[in-house]
């Protein structure tokens, strides 16, 4: 057993998702990040009150690391800034990929102790991401490194498959464990199904108009009971994702899932659920962050197939 | 041959942390239970587990809810001292809710500003009537982080108070022609009866901020 499970961590194959997901990611990220330059928001939200912040930095116990490093001083929330857009940029890029990913990943914890509601679930998931690109093969391809080392965008080798399998797992935790947390009645199907309904009427989040919403009160059911039975099937999915990938055993069941292409309908409907919020809340990067990740649920031979490439 | 068997070990360790992790035990403490959403969907499992046989008050569901959750994290935070310790210093974690917990009782941020005349006019209600400029500061998503966190909540913190005084300083340049900012939260009653059953809005945490104070 132990043999199998070192195998399946120790596959190769092309980097082509890995560095998708690498530009995608950064991509989101600077986003975020430079629309708070352009409302003026870094000194407000990253700055000591003496300086014009939000936060009262400095009376705490346990400084936030740069602030430990350098003291408080007029440039600090500019300068901890720029380093989180610097080395995204990098990261991005391609350039010094590495190094770049984990100087990124310190720099969000910093602005996240700085002043820490500003840090939401999508940013964890980012800082849990980025740290596995950070060790995988992502800078190969369509990166500067590539380029440096071998002066083609990609030298046709392939990079350890571990840090995309581990990215799906990472998405099946985050769907099964919110799934698992939806036992509120008004989640479930003994319940009267609204959470949706209720979601959408709170006006932090929510953009579609209460008489709207109540014209459509029976679409919001369906959609709770849909998300629901979605993410509670998060576990079925990932034994899906096994059974694709050793679709040349026996067994019904391997046999039914494959056929039926369960693991496609799953993320594609995984998929429309993130574009819905797009369309009915503000999220902010949240549904960009997470659909960033989404190349990693196929092979990427099976990307390269649907692009027209030759594998 | 030896580094392929330490990743594969490395990997299942994490695995294993990240799933231990990722089970759903809420941290709850007393106060939450408090909570008007806590004693409500509390009642309603009252009523539903009755027909079953199940003969049990919601203050009772509470404790035992209470006793199940400090037992569970007691026994994860054994299991999960060593990863915590690396994990908290990068921030990673596994806690996932993508709205667990639908709240009937949410607030919205109302920005009132009074005029030279005198006359209140509503600046900005969300989640989007209003002037735009402001609309965009404030529902930038790490701005909206700080008073969502801060100020919608039974008891609104200094944070909350400082925000205040920040979003008026916009507002105040934003709009010349304004003397006097007012925040608050009104605070909604979704009910899940369906739709069409929401009841009047209800002002809470109400803060002023005078322009000749910014002088």
């Amino acid at each position: 057993m132990m043999r199998a499970w070192v195998q399946i961590w120790d596959r190769r194959e092309p980097p082509h998702v890995l560095a998708a997901i690498r530009i995608l990611l950064a991509t989101v990220v600077l986003v975020d990040l430079l629309q708070l330059a352009r409302l003026d928001l870094v000194v407000t939200l990253y700055a000591d009150v003496s300086e014009g912040g939000l936060a009262q930095i400095m009376s705490r116990d346990h400084l936030p690391w740069a602030y430990r490093l350098l003291g408080n001083g007029p440039g600090m929330a500019t300068l901890c800034w720029s380093v989180a857009v610097v080395s995204a940029a990098m990261f991005g890029v391609g350039l010094w990929t590495r190094v770049a990913g984990i100087i990124f990943v310190l720099a969000s914890v910093n602005l996240a102790q700085i002043l820490p509601p500003t840090d939401r679930a999508i940013d964890t998931l980012i800082r849990n991401m980025v740290l596995i690109l950070s060790f995988s093969g992502c800078h190969r391809m369509w990166a500067i490194d590539a380029w440096l080392r071998t002066r083609k965008g990609w030298d046709g080798s392939d990079v350890p498959a571990w840090p995309r399998f581990l990215i799906v797992a990472q998405m099946l935790i985050l769907y099964g464990s919110a799934g698992a947390k939806k036992v509120g009645l008004s989640w479930t199907p003994v319940g009267d199904l609204s959470a949706i309904y209720v979601t959408l009427s709170d006006p932090s989040f929510g953009l579609i108009q209460a008489s709207t919403l109540d014209r459509f009160y029976w679409l919001t059911q369906l959609t709770t009971v849909s998300i629901w039975t979605w993410e509670w099937l998060t576990p079925l999915a990932a034994f899906a994702w096994w059974c694709r990938a050793t679709r040349s055993r026996s067994g019904r069941f391997r046999a039914f899932l494959n056929r039926t292409e369960f693991w496609h309908r799953w993320v594609v409907i995984g998929g429309l659920f993130h574009l819905g919020t797009i369309l009915t809340m503000r999220l902010g990067m949240f549904p960009f962050g997470t659909l960033a990740l989404y190349p990693a649920f196929f092979h990427p031979n099976e990307w390269r197939r649907w692009f027209g490439a030759k594998p | 041959m030896m580094w392929p068997r330490v990743r594969g070990t490395l990997i299942a360790l994490l695995l294993l942390c990240c799933v231990v992790e990722a089970i759903p035990v809420p941290a709850l403490r007393e106060r939450h239970l408090n909570r008007s959403l806590a004693r409500e969907e509390a009642e309603r499992w009252v009523g539903i587990l009755e027909p079953f046989g199940v003969h049990t008050t919601s203050s009772e569901l509470l404790g035992q809810a209470l006793t199940v959750s400090q037992e569970v994290r007691a026994v994860r935070a054994i299991v999960l001292g060593p990863w915590r310790t690396f994990s908290r210093q990068l921030k990673l974690a596994q806690s996932w809710g993508l709205f667990a917990y639908s709240d009937p009782h949410p607030g919205r941020l109302v920005l009132e500003g009074r005029a030279k005349d005198g006359a209140w006019d509503i600046l900005f209600r969300a989640p989007n009537s209003g002037d735009e400029r402001i609309g965009k500061v404030v529902f930038n998503r790490r701005m909206r982080g700080v008073w969502d966190d801060a100020g919608d909540r039974p008891k609104p913190g200094r944070l909350y108070s400082r925000w205040v005084t920040w979003v008026a300083k916009e507002v105040f340049e934003i709009r010349p022609d304004i003397d006097v900012v007012r925040v608050r939260f009104d605070r909604l009653s979704v009910s899940m009866d369906g739709p069409g059953t929401t009841a009047n809005e209800v002002p809470s945490h109400r803060r002023e901020r005078y322009r000749e104070d910014y002088r």
